[in-house]
């Protein structure tokens, strides 16, 4: 079963409030102050007269139709064609306008939309923050929101101010066309609109939290069948097709009782409230007007331009009550994106206070009385931790599984930093660190031995990718592999002794001063093994290893034991490195 | 840099709204609306029809109604048009009821028809290996993301098909008789205007279906993109490779941004004439009956029903051509869930080329029989004419270096990789072989549930649950995460020793009879290893490993070493500890 958020859980984010304007405010910012923002302004403010001229000849076109009606009704035929072929013309320029203005908006909302995904992917990135949040799993889905929900945002925030400009412009010319009719059907109108956005805001409420719920059990789906597919080869020798069926059937079942109840909510309560409203506003004129006309106070072409008019200006009023279906949709979309921004900003403010680990920048390695602790506290990792890694001192760390090595290396390269102590390291370019699982990167194969260096800074060339191969004994590597710029899953192509052969041939060309190894060599043969600590050690890179065989041992000087109980044994061996060579 | 993308077959057939498309529409559809209880959904859909039918009727009395109220306004009498005025109202409002009833059964049906054939795909994702083949064949890009968004759209557009054609058809046969009555010429124009208008839309609308398609898959490839970070986060983090991931997930935006534009500038045109087309309908019958009406043909009251008619019908006919602009949008999806459903289909009728197909047969024990092995591709051969019988008490350890061909050997014998020659005989029924893959697997649930995974539910009770963590030396798990209701995020929360370990449980757990073992101890120290092994040997199951480290030696009693090309040989266990090197 998905693990259940604390977000869910808050109020305070339901509602249409102060705090959602504010998120709106601050997710918006930056696309429109940046520097090209001028661009996007003029197409914004064209857009918004192009809205307002869209209204105009509305309203002019409406007269035109009263007139033609009038004219024939009273079967005026020369009058009555000139004015129709008058208002064909009107009417087909007015969809050209039309036509430009949707394509200019739809272009500036992708704009917009590339702009902001850009943008919070970086937030995501900085500051580790994506590292984060897997960490405490506050935040849900974080890919779904970035891919998803911006466009959303971009969609509503830029459609708004048009609508809006329309609106108006239709309100103020509509206006005077009834006014000009009937002054109490206008006031009439006016209250009814009133009583409108009201009933509109209360019963659009619910559908937030109804939307919401829908829209996190689908991810939560498709997270599930991610995993299926990021798993396959694992899941397919386990043969635990059954078993992944039965939890995606369960995530299934749980989208379909959120949809279940947002469909019921819309079938019933929505669409009864909304059209016996409908029914009211286009009662009313008829109500109103058709008396007029009666009594021989108004032409019958008055009648049709009327009622033409009071839904226009009906419908302009309750710009609020329409903006609100908009803004709850909109609404857990900036919510779900603001709270990445949020934390990345958290992350990056974040104050020294007692319970951190420092770290200090420093010619060599240093540990001193480290107290390190797991993130959430609950475990103590190592008491009292001093050591130095000088440079050509190589050290092996070594323990029983799940005493927390690993950990260590995140304590030092800063992922995991509760506790006390001083940590001095060089600066982190001159570091590297191997996780355990090797990582491939998404692109051809020559990004991925540049990785972590984007491959267009030109830092190293082919010859040198080619050289670091030779060096590390595989002089054929790359032709057995299509070539640098062959891009395949290399996950899935090369097996996971190869795979520990990139990440040294990473290391073998960026030549750190320090190159942290989690059990980096486990999947390679001993030959291979002993082949690649000595190339390492060749280009005067100082190694921190762990692992657990007897065969690394030999490649260092000095062993850390650690030991249950956050206790830690350290020891110099007099390295028998060169008596093997 | 470039990105991996999946790619798209430059298969034109794939896009048009041809037969093709309407096969698969069918084969979609079949699964649902002929199951077991399907009479109760024919039933719903008949329920609907007649009220469609219902509405034909209603509209045909409100084109009526419309002639009489607006004769009366125009002819000042004032008590008629308000009786016919407040009946008119209230009929309305009989309909809205009786509308709100239909879609909610509606949108109950296709509620219900999306979530079986969600399910149903499911089951044919996971039906064997299938999304194994599917992922290694690399035709279907984005699986997850086609079971999830795709089937949705689907369905809306198979069931809205019959139901918007059936209701159309009727509506225009309603009106047009209407219409015959009051005028010909004016009937044969808007047949006239609305086959012209039909085509204009059909012709206009092929381009549109390409675009989507890319659309579509451009925005799953941007998820997928940003969905990696999130997965590899730690890794990523040890590397400090946010730059290189955020220009990533970069290109695959500017990828989609492309894809949009396109579509976006090709709209503009479609607006353009959809927009325009709007205006001639409104015009349309006045052009025609206003001379008429001007001669004194007709009164006034018969333009208004003429008008109220001609919209009618052109409402039905422009659902019913506006349903194709919406099928050339349906296409896409159609395509993407009906390839996951071939692909099933496919696998389940085993269609292999015997000359190139490693053949599995079902026997007691395990035999190799002149078995070549070669990748999915045939880039290269892994096994030369293999041949090796397993008894029920072999203990064999494969050896040989790195990228030779091991696990893959495995890959073959589970039936995963079939490329090349030969017989392999094993035991095929359930839980009689067990492969512990070299990546240890668990997901996110509760922790009881990787204890037994594979299995649906565990086959033992939770003290026997504890007391099999105690043997696999996993004593202090629960005190650490709780009990064994805890769900946490596992794969990231447990060490990969202890996720090694809790493989092994599985093994004790399973009891199989071949148990094949990938570097299944390579992250634990040496006296657990020993533990593990001394397990194994309770559990009377065979073994077959493959690893590296010379520890491993004392528990087999036969060892293969497999060399780069295909060359394999048999040695006994003290000939391999002597050559430490070879391992």
């Amino acid at each position: 079963m998905p693990i259940e958020t604390n977000q869910m859980n808050d109020e305070r984010s339901y509602k249409l409030n102060r705090l959602l304007f504010r998120r709106l405010y601050d997710l918006s910012l930056p696309y429109w102050t940046r520097n090209e923002a001028w661009k996007s302004w003029l197409i914004v403010i064209m857009l918004l007269f192009s809205s307002a001229a869209i209204g105009i000849i509305g309203g002019y076109v409406s007269y035109l139709v009263a007139d033609y009606t009038n004219a024939l009704v009273d079967k005026n035929a020369s009058i009555y064609w000139s004015l129709m072929i008058w208002t064909t013309f009107v009417v087909f320029m007015r969809i050209l306008l039309s036509s430009v203005t949707g394509f200019f908006s739809s272009w500036i909302v992708l704009n917009w939309r590339q702009w902001m995904t850009e943008q919070i992917t970086q937030s995501y990135m900085r500051n580790r923050t994506y590292y984060e949040i897997e960490q405490s799993k506050f935040i849900d889905n974080p890919d779904q929101r970035i891919q998803d929900e911006v466009a959303n945002v971009c969609q509503t925030i830029v459609g708004l101010p048009q609508f809006v400009i329309s609106s108006l412009t239709n309100i103020a010319v509509q206006a005077s066309i009834i006014l000009n009719v009937s002054t109490g059907l206008f006031w009439f109108i006016l209250i009814y609109a009133i009583v409108n956005t009201f009933v509109t805001i209360w019963i659009y409420n619910p559908t937030i939290k109804l939307n919401w719920a829908v829209t996190v059990a689908k991810a939560n789906m498709r997270t599930k069948l991610m995993a299926v597919r990021d798993h396959a080869e694992t899941i397919a020798f386990y043969r635990g097709e059954r078993s992944e069926r039965l939890h995606l059937n369960q995530r299934l079942k749980d989208v379909m009782q959120a949809k279940l109840k947002l469909m019921f909510y819309n079938n019933i309560n929505m669409s009864a409230v909304n059209e016996v409203l409908s029914l009211i506003f286009n009662l009313l004129p008829i109500l109103f007007v058709v008396p007029l006309y009666l009594q021989g106070h108004i032409s019958y072409g008055s009648i049709g331009q009327v009622t033409a008019a009071a839904s226009t200006v009906l419908s302009g009023l309750s710009v609020i009550s329409q903006l609100i279906p908009t803004a709850t949709s909109v609404m857990p979309s900036a919510m779900r994106l603001a709270e990445i921004q949020e934390k990345s900003l958290a992350l990056s403010q974040e104050n020294t206070n007692t319970n951190r680990i420092h770290y200090i920048e420093g010619d060599h390695i240093e540990l001193n009385q480290i107290n390190a602790e797991t993130p959430n506290g609950e475990q103590q990792l190592v008491k009292d931790l001093t050591m130095k890694i000088l440079p050509g001192h190589h050290t092996v760390i070594v323990g029983q599984t799940g005493v927390g090595k690993s950990s260590l290396l995140r304590v030092i390269s800063g992922l995991w930093n509760r506790g006390q102590g001083e940590v001095v390291l060089p600066h982190w370019r001159q570091l590297m660190f191997i996780p355990q699982q090797p990582y491939m990167h998404l692109a051809d194969l020559r990004s991925q031995l540049l990785y972590p260096t984007p491959s267009n800074t030109g830092s190293f060339d082919d010859a040198d990718i080619q050289e670091a191969f030779t060096l590390l004994g595989h002089p054929n590597f790359l032709a057995k592999h299509g070539g640098l710029d062959c891009i395949k899953d290399w996950r899935k192509v090369l097996s996971l002794g190869e795979q520990q052969l990139i990440a040294f041939t990473r290391i073998v060309l960026r030549k750190p001063r320090y190159v942290f190894l989690d059990e980096a060599t486990s999947a390679m043969d001993v030959e291979n093994e002993k082949h690649v600590y000595k190339v390492l050690k060749q280009l005067d890179i100082t190694f921190v290893s762990v692992g657990h065989r007897e065969t690394l041992l030999r490649f260092h000087n000095q062993k850390l034991h650690l030991l249950p109980d956050s206790k830690w044994q350290l020891t110099q061996q007099t390295t028998l490195f060169n008596a093997m060579h | 840099m470039a990105i991996m993308l999946s790619e798209l077959e430059n298969d034109k057939q794939r896009h048009k709204l041809n037969w093709l498309f309407f096969r698969r529409a069918l084969m979609l559809a079949k699964p649902y609306w002929t199951r077991k209880g399907a009479w109760k959904s024919w039933l719903v859909v008949v329920f609907i029809c007649l009220m469609i039918a219902g509405f034909s009727w209603a509209n045909a009395y409100v084109v009526k109604l419309t002639g009489e109220v607006t004769d009366a306004l125009v002819d000042k009498k004032s008590s008629l048009y308000w009786s016919l005025f407040t009946w008119s109202t209230l009929f309305g409002v009989i309909i809205f009821g009786a509308r709100v009833i239909q879609s909610l059964v509606g949108a109950l049906l296709s509620l219900h028809w999306w979530r079986w054939l969600t399910e149903y795909l499911i089951g044919n994702y996971l039906y064997r290996q299938t999304y194994f083949h599917i992922l290694q064949d690399e035709k279907i890009d984005n699986p997850d993301q086609r079971i999830e968004e795709e089937v949705g759209p689907v369905c809306d557009i198979i069931g809205a098909f019959p139901l918007q054609v059936l209701g159309s058809i009727s509506n225009m046969g309603v009106q047009t008789s209407i219409m015959v009555s009051i005028s010909s010429s004016l009937f044969f124009c808007v047949i006239g205007f609305s086959i012209f208008q039909s085509l204009a839309i059909y012709l206009m609308n092929q381009p549109i279906i390409k675009q989507q398609f890319d659309i579509t898959v451009a925005e799953a490839d941007l998820r997928y993109g940003i969905t990696y970070v999130r997965n590899n986060a730690e890794n990523i983090a040890f590397y400090r490779g946010e730059e290189t991931e955020t220009n990533n997930i970069s290109a695959r935006m500017k990828n989609v941004v492309k894809k949009q534009m396109r579509n976006m500038i090709y709209s503009i045109y479609l607006n353009l004439m959809n927009d325009g087309v709007g205006v001639v309908w409104n015009y349309l019958p006045l052009i025609v009956l206003v001379p008429m009406y001007f001669n004194g043909e007709i009164s006034y009251g018969t333009i208004a029903q003429a008008t109220a008619s001609a919209t009618l019908l052109v409402d039905s006919l422009t659902v019913l051509s506006s349903y194709i602009p919406q099928l050339s949008q349906a296409v896409p999806h159609m395509v993407r869930v009906a390839e996951i459903h071939e692909a099933f289909l496919k696998l389940k009728s085993n269609q292999q080329d015997p000359d190139n197909h490693i053949v599995l047969k079902q026997s007691d024990t395990i035999q190799l029989k002149d078995v070549n092995l070669k990748t999915p591709k045939g880039e290269q051969s892994l096994v030369n004419q293999l041949n090796l019988q397993l008894n029920r008490d072999c203990r064999l350890i494969i050896v040989g270096r790195s990228g030779v061909g091991k696990s893959s050997l495995l890959r073959a014998i589970a039936g995963l990789w079939s490329n090349g020659t030969g017989t392999i005989s094993l035991p095929m029924e359930e839980n009689t072989c067990l492969f512990l893959p070299q990546r240890p697997y668990t997901f996110e649930g509760d922790l009881r549930s990787q204890l037994y995974y594979p299995a649906e539910k565990s086959p033992v009770n939770d003290d026997e649950l504890k007391k099999l963590l105690n043997k696999v030396c996993l004593e202090d798990l629960l005190t650490r995460h709780g009990s064994l209701d805890t769900v946490k995020d596992w794969p990231h929360t447990l060490s990969l020793g202890e996720q090694q370990r809790i493989a092994f449980l599985r093994v004790l757990l399973l009891k199989a009879r071949y148990v094949f073992l990938d570097e299944s101890t390579s992250a634990v120290d040496l006296p657990t290893e020993k533990a593990l092994y001394k397990l194994l040997e309770t559990t009377g199951s065979a073994w077959i490993s493959v690893g590296h480290r010379p520890s491993l030696l004392p528990f087999h009693n036969q060892a293969m070493h497999l060399q780069k090309g295909g060359q394999w040989t048999i040695r006994s266990i003290e000939e391999l500890a002597e050559h430490e090197d070879d391992i």
